[in-house]
């Protein structure tokens, strides 16, 4: 295993996080010195079984969630000292987000999802139209923009849900277990749509337990117990090669944390 | 451990119990109150009259009583079922944890006692606190005292009220009891997922049927002002229906419409939250614009019926002090009075020379010692009721001299009272009058004449009268109207402001010798202070024409009735206070029956509306904005049906302003100021809460980023 280099500047970084929940004497320590960087342009998943602290992990960089101690710091802002207005201008200008489950407002169009990142953004409104149009041309999505939610399959969601948090050209894109409701050809369909987009420029995290999703990624850290267990760079290998490496480590940590799939 | 889990339930969705739980306690204390009337006049000293008042009042009270408890039992019904449906998933888990369904529905009844017996303990330690305010106020109007301090507890409104209150819980436990048993597991589950398939109306659609409830609403509205409340025909009914399918329409499109419409702007549409409140509040009305409508309907009545209630009240008030210049009045009629049947020959009043005041003092005892000064105004030309009569002027002359557009029910007004003959009064007579009411005199040229009219919704028909019509003709006398030919003063006491609507004032040789007067009046000054002089005077009254007075079987003189004014201004207390109650205790029921539904709507839907702020929040909308937005989606939802209510009510009230008007002469925009204040002090608290309470359930969770 090489070490990993980052060849430039960090988009985000780590540094020496640490979560506990809980109060005096029992407490438990859901991340445990954990400290990592993610450089402009990379796709880095986040693996793990449940209770390893990946979405503790995601919570505090996506400034849901304070850490104890430690610092996050995207792009030059250490979101550890953020306050309330900044936290939400800091989420609506650097941040992009994708959930398991895509969280579009039932009552809203898919066009006007994608929009209402731009309003809340406070863009020109004579923009928005011709900006949402674009996201959705690069995502495949032009055709179903006037449907609502109920009327979109999953996958045709989570791809809404993508445009809508990249319309906003954040610096980072954080997705919390985009695949975990979809099925195999959508998965794919909306990798597909990460992998695009990574190459476009934009930085993505994703937390997943599927390694398939995971082996779509440059790089994989793999947590366990609140720390990093394991970092794999899939360097220039084929996905395929990275995924039975990515495989390897799952079924290692598969004795203990045997929902891993 | 089921009254611990029904504990706990009420205690965590203390939310959605609270503004239930208020409204019913708001309820049973009003039900309360109004309803320990009787009791509480027992305390205070009332004279015989007031009694009888009071009792009418309790009675009138009740029948209010029923309907309020009716619209209560509705809102308890409802809210209910609100709050149940919504809590259909926790039912589901209760179910799938292997809970027999009757357990459920025993959770179910032990919350509804727990919140049911709460409300009823508080809303009666609130009664009872209010009847005794209201105590003080009865008292006060009419113008009697409570000695110290009483405490009132009235045992038969307290029963009344729990019996009441008893059967609405029941009913509305039974129909729990009854739709819990008919859940489907599935559904209960899956609840969350169905809700939320929200149905979609075709916008094209939609603008249509705007347009069509605008053109309903705004025909309806042409139609009621143009014919009025009073008139006869179909019209009244054909304007309600109009306006009530109208409405309907309304509600079932106008979310669609706004939508459209600001959807079309796109520099508004696109800015800040607008779009998401904007689809927020148009999925909210799709859903619900029945309950909508009826909540406008409700608002409606109530505005009307406060509205109407305090300005007639008012105008019974101003017109029975204006209408009572004289200390006491005494009219009768010489030459009969009964149209069928008609038996006097005015031999009684002949023989006396038609001298009411002379008769009077024969027959009353001490008739001196109470009056200080008595004019008597009598008038001729109008003795329709004797048969052949041949009136010399009807209104129709005039009517069809005259070209006059008053409002659509003055104009009813003066078509019904087309065949109505004119009477005649002499000049020296009216003069009298007018120097015992303290004006000047005034004086006529040969051959001129005067209208004398004290309605103010006539005077302008008079004074077209006065301005175009003549000469006409009576007993042979050409008669034209002096300049400013419409005069006032009040012929005799009344309550309604108002006792003559149009006679001629002629020189006194315009009316021959051989005419006799249809009616004689007799104002009265007192010698002494009028609380001394008023019960010795009508004690004599009543002794002295014991058989004259109310007689219709031969001659009613010299006196066939008589009033004074302590008696009217004592009766008009009473019945001011009676409509006063009336309006209040109508208007209140209705407006907190409509915001209570409109608030427990905006509160149970406010979890709903948790994960979409909360993706608001992720998105990065600051707090101040999604506040902002909360503010929007609950006061459109409350303005809607209110501005709509506001707009129909106004129509209405300028149609009843009109017939008040004639009534009394009383403007009802007057109590607008009134009604505008008790509908926002009760609406608008009802939509605080709302979005307090709201916001308090959004934001919480998002306080922790």
């Amino acid at each position: 295993m090489a070490p990993v280099t980052v060849p430039v500047r960090p988009v985000l970084s780590c540094r020496n996080l640490e979560k506990l929940y809980g109060d005096g004497g029992s407490f438990t320590r859901a991340l445990d010195d954990v400290s990592f960087d993610v450089a402009e342009g990379e796709f880095v998943a986040i693996m793990g079984p449940s209770g390893s602290g990946k979405t503790t992990l995601l919570n505090c960089i996506s400034t849901i969630d304070r850490p104890t101690s430690g610092h996050v710091v995207v792009a030059d802002d250490d979101l550890t000292t953020l306050k309330g207005g900044e936290l939400s201008r800091f989420r609506r200008e650097r941040l992009g987000f994708v959930f398991q489950d895509s969280n579009l407002l039932d009552t809203l169009t898919a066009r006007e999802n994608i929009a209402l990142a731009l309003t809340i953004n406070h863009v020109r409104p004579s923009d928005i139209p011709g900006r949402v149009a674009a996201v959705a041309k690069r995502l495949q999505i032009s055709g179903i923009l006037d449907k609502l939610p109920h009327q979109l399959s999953g996958g045709e969601c989570q791809r809404v849900a993508c445009a809508r948090a990249i319309v906003c050209g954040p610096s980072l894109l954080l997705a919390d277990e985009p695949t975990g409701a979809l099925d195999s050809k959508n998965s794919r369909l909306l990798l597909e749509c990460f992998d695009a987009l990574n190459r476009g420029g934009a930085t993505i995290v994703i937390v997943t337990h599927d390694a398939f999703a995971a082996s779509w990624a440059h790089r994989v850290i793999v947590m366990r117990d609140g720390r990093v267990f394991s970092e794999l760079a899939r360097g220039n290998r084929q996905r395929r090669d990275f995924f039975s490496q990515v495989m390897d480590v799952v079924s290692f940590l598969g004795g203990e944390g045997s929902d891993v799939r | 451990m089921y009254a611990r889990i029904a504990v706990g339930n009420v205690r965590k969705s203390l939310r959605d119990f609270s503004v239930f739980f208020v409204t019913l306690a708001i309820g049973v204390c009003v039900f309360y109150a109004f309803g320990s009337i009787t009791d509480q006049a027992a305390v205070v000293e009332l004279n015989e009259d007031s009694r009888t008042l009071v009792q009418w009042l309790s009675g009138m009270l009740n029948g209010v009583s029923s309907f309020f408890v009716v619209i209560l039992g509705a809102l308890v019904v409802y809210a209910n079922r609100f709050i149940i449906r919504r809590r259909r998933r926790e039912f589901g888990i209760y179910l799938t944890l292997g809970m027999p369904a009757s357990r459920v529905s025993l959770i179910v009844v032990l919350e509804g006692l727990l919140v049911g017996i709460g409300s009823l303990v508080c809303g009666l330690a609130l009664g009872v606190a209010l009847s005794q305010v209201m105590m003080y106020v009865t008292a006060s109007l009419f113008e009697a005292t409570v000695d110290g301090f009483v405490f009132v507890f009235s045992v038969g409104s307290c029963l009344r009220t729990l019996v009441c209150f008893a059967v609405v819980f029941l009913v509305s436990l039974l129909l729990n009891v009854r739709s819990v048993a008919r859940w489907r597991l599935v559904d209960l589950i899956d609840a969350d997922r169905v809700s939320e398939r929200e149905r979609t109306r075709s916008l094209p659609v939609c603008v249509v049927l705007f347009v069509v409830s605008l053109v309903l609403i705004g025909v309806a509205y042409a139609v009621l002002t143009e014919h009025g409340m009073a008139s006869e025909g179909p019209w009244f009914g054909i304007a309600t229906a109009l306006v009530a399918v109208g409405t309907l329409l309304f509600f079932f499109s106008g979310s669609g419409f706004l939508l459209r419409l600001v959807q079309a702007c796109k520099g508004l549409y696109l800015r800040g939250l607008n779009m998401f409140v904007l689809r927020q509040v148009s999925s909210r009305i799709n859903t619900a614009w029945l309950s909508i409508s009826f909540v406008c309907a409700m608002l409606f009545l109530a505005i009307c019926a406060t509205c109407t209630g305090f300005s007639v009240t008012m105008g019974l008030n101003r017109s029975v002090a204006e209408g009572t210049p004289y200390d006491a009045s005494l009219t009768s009629f010489p030459s009969g009075i009964a149209a069928e049947g008609w038996a006097a020959d005015g031999v009684q009043a002949a023989a006396d020379g038609y001298d009411m005041v002379g008769a009077l003092r024969r027959e009353v005892p001490g008739w001196d010692d109470y009056v200080g000064r008595a004019v008597q105004v009598d008038t001729y030309g109008d003795r329709v009721m004797e048969p052949g009569y041949v009136p010399q002027l009807t209104m129709a002359d005039f009517l069809d001299a005259t070209d006059f557009e008053g409002g659509a029910t003055t104009d009813v007004m003066l078509e019904y009272s087309r065949d109505a003959a004119i009477p005649f009064v002499p000049l020296s007579q009216y003069n009298a009058l007018r120097e015992m009411a303290g004006e000047d005199p005034v004086e006529l040229a040969e051959g001129e004449c005067l209208v004398w009219n004290d309605m103010a919704a006539l005077d302008d028909f008079w004074r077209a009268v006065a301005a175009q019509g003549g000469p006409f003709e009576a007993w042979g006398h050409e008669l034209a109207f002096a300049e400013d030919g419409v005069v006032g003063v009040h012929l005799q006491d009344t309550t309604t402001g108002s006792a003559i609507t149009g006679a001629l004032v002629v020189n006194d040789e315009v009316i021959p010798d051989y005419e006799r007067p249809s009616m004689s009046v007799v104002n009265v000054d007192y010698a002494g202070p009028r609380d001394e002089v008023d019960p010795a005077f009508t004690d004599a009254l009543r002794e002295g024409l014991v058989d004259d007075l109310a007689r219709t079987d031969g001659d009613a003189w010299p006196a066939y009735s008589y009033v004074t004014a302590q008696e009217l201004l004592g009766e008009m207390g009473g019945t001011t206070l009676v409509i006063s109650y009336l309006a209040i205790y109508i208007g209140f029921a209705l407006l907190v029956g409509c915001s209570a539904v409109l608030a427990i709507q905006q509160l149970s839907q406010a979890a709903d509306n948790v994960s979409r702020y909360r993706v608001l929040a992720e998105l990065g909308a600051e707090r101040s904005m999604v506040s902002r937005a909360l503010l929007m989606q609950v006061g459109v939802y409350f303005l809607f049906p209110l501005v709509v209510a506001v707009a129909h009510a106004a129509v209405a009230l300028a149609s009843v302003n009109d017939i008040v008007l004639i009534m009394t002469g009383f403007d009802i925009s007057q109590s607008l100021v009134v009604t505008v204040g008790v509908v926002v002090l009760l609406y608008g608290s009802y939509f605080l809460v709302t979005y307090v309470t709201s916001k308090t359930v959004i934001l919480r969770p998002a306080a922790r980023t």
